[in-house]
């Protein structure tokens, strides 16, 4: 028996449901094992090689992470030190932070409103104390307790991450294999056909989205640091994390780097510039940089990648926002595939050419 | 590496991958390739256990995958107008459904599990994406591909009706038949 004809067993919907379930039962788990699953995705590709010399993929990994915390310890060997001059003077100026934001927000209101008085309809008075940057951050910063409860959240974030996904990587194809098995004979061919459109397409995704993610930033911290914006390492560090969240992220970057330019007392004409250089950097992005590193694996239209967005938003909030788009990709793909599957089912178009006979 | 990476590295290899590699080198659809192209297509491929009776595919099915018996046995079958006939009985090392690497055409006959087996299953876009990166495996594999079509094109009448035999001569179970 079979649902909608798309041959689903609904011994199948059920464990899709029950998986669902414990999805939400232990939904605090979901940020470590989405990031465990993007880093086994990134370093896939590299096991799978090594695979191809027939060495064991336990082997494999343990060499890749290894070679990783080398790469990494040269990474903080080389930036390191910029960072933590950049990280320290920010903390030094945190407690004094919204202040400076709010007086340089009253010194641009005041500029705005001299160089065009039809701006005093719609900005605040430039005497008024603003004070909304301060209770966001009040929110935001909230008690030491607080501070010491995320602090721990992201360490252990931090362990969870790479122990998942070492095993994720050392134990996927034993885990492949086993649902395979247990797969009827008659599903294989579609399930495998799935499986591998489904892999690439989430693989190519989140491999893109990281190198995409890492030149743009890399292209934003240049960019800040020769107009002279502070922590330009901190602000591109922002830019290319946010960079994945379609719309929303590079617009949060560039306020961030806006406001700091304006904390610093650069004034407006450096917020111009600020604007301009997200500008010009994101449609660089969009029109080189993507193609060449997500490519075509994401073909969504604007109005469904934008009602996505809001929707993941809704249901994870920046984590949602982050895994909307390949979500959607990945059910539109599956949809696709299953009707193609179905066609080809039920109109198979004779061809002359064919070796009258050839069982292939 | 794995041949010439010297024994100290006998600890670090995969035997089920080793005897892959081994396997694919010996199907006729993979002859030519070097070790280390077998190697990256061997990781490509997924793999499944049946039970004596069941279907791989059925005739008309589309075509989305490459099959190579691992071990087992696999009869490919034809339903005619007097009923099913054998085409070819392959066993451990013998691949067939090759012809969906080149499209998704419906299957031209039925793949039965005869033996309890295991199959390697390789999909076709996944040997698309990797012989992006590797011209010589898609000039090989379609090579070989195109001397089976030519063998088959020699064998059948010119009236294009059914030949009577599929199997080679020497039914090595490894034969130019998928």
């Amino acid at each position: 028996m079979t649902v909608a004809g798309f041959g689903v067993r609904p011994a199948w919907l059920l464990v899709g449901a029950a998986a669902l379930t414990l999805g939400y039962l232990f939904r605090g788990l979901l940020l470590p094992l989405f990031l465990a699953a993007a880093l086994a995705y990134l370093l896939n590709p590299l096991v799978v090689w090594a695979e191809g010399f027939a060495i064991r993929r336990s082997f494999a990994v343990a060499g890749l992470y290894l070679g990783l915390v080398l790469v990494l310890a040269a990474g903080a060997l080389v930036i390191g030190p910029r960072l933590r001059v950049e990280v320290g003077a920010l903390a030094a100026r945190l407690p004094t932070l919204a202040d400076e934001v709010d007086a340089a927000l009253q010194l641009a209101a005041r500029e705005l409103t001299e160089a065009a008085p039809a701006l005093r309809r719609v900005l605040p008075h430039p005497d008024a104390r603003m004070g909304w940057i301060e209770r966001l951050l009040e929110g935001r910063a909230g008690s030491l307790g607080d501070w010491l409860e995320h602090a721990g959240r992201i360490l252990l974030v931090g362990i969870m991450v790479p122990f998942f996904a070492f095993f994720l990587l050392r134990d996927s194809r034993r885990l492949v294999a086993w649902l395979m098995d247990r797969l009827p004979p008659a599903h294989v061919e579609t399930s495998v056909a799935l499986c591998c459109e489904i892999d690439r397409l989430i693989g190519r995704y989140v491999r893109g989205v990281a190198l995409d993610g890492l030149v743009f930033g890399m292209l934003v911290a240049l960019a800040l640091w020769g107009l002279g914006v502070p922590y330009p390492l901190l602000l591109g560090a922002l830019a290319g994390l946010a960079n994945p969240i379609p719309v929303v992220g590079s617009v949060l970057s560039a306020a961030a780097a806006a406001l700091v330019a304006l904390a610093h007392g650069q004034g407006l004409g450096a917020v111009g510039w600020v604007a301009l250089v997200f500008i010009g950097l994101k449609a660089l992005d969009d029109v080189l940089i993507q193609p060449l590193t997500i490519g075509r694996s994401v073909q969504l239209h604007p109005a469904l990648l934008l009602a996505s967005v809001v929707a993941g938003n809704q249901a994870l909030g920046i984590l949602g926002m982050i895994v909307a788009v390949p979500t959607v990709t990945v059910l539109q793909e599956t949809v696709r595939l299953l009707v193609e599957h179905r066609r080809l089912v039920a109109a198979p178009a004779p061809r002359a050419e064919e070796p009258a006979g050839y069982p292939g | 590496m794995a041949r010439g990476g010297g024994r100290w590295l006998g600890w670090a290899r995969d035997p089920e991958q080793t005897h892959r590699i081994a396997l694919l080198g010996r199907a006729p659809v993979f002859a030519g390739l070097p070790r280390r192209l077998l190697g990256r297509l061997g990781a490509r491929f997924f793999e499944k256990t049946y039970g004596a009776g069941d279907v791989v595919f059925h005739e008309g099915d589309p075509g989305k995958a490459l099959f190579v018996v691992l071990d087992g046995e696999v009869a490919i079958i034809r339903a005619g107008e007097e009923g099913e006939h054998v085409l070819r009985t392959l066993a451990s090392g013998a691949c067939f459904g090759e012809l969906a690497l080149i499209d998704e055409f419906p299957r031209s006959a039925t793949a039965r599990v005869t033996a309890p087996s295991r199959l390697l299953i390789l999909y076709k876009s996944d040997f698309d994406a990797l012989v992006e990166g590797n011209e010589r495996i898609a000039l090989v594999v379609m090579r070989n591909l195109l001397r089976t079509l030519a063998a088959y094109a020699r064998r059948v009448p010119p009236s294009g009706a059914e030949p009577e035999s599929l199997a080679r001569p020497d039914g090595d179970g490894r034969g130019d038949r998928p």
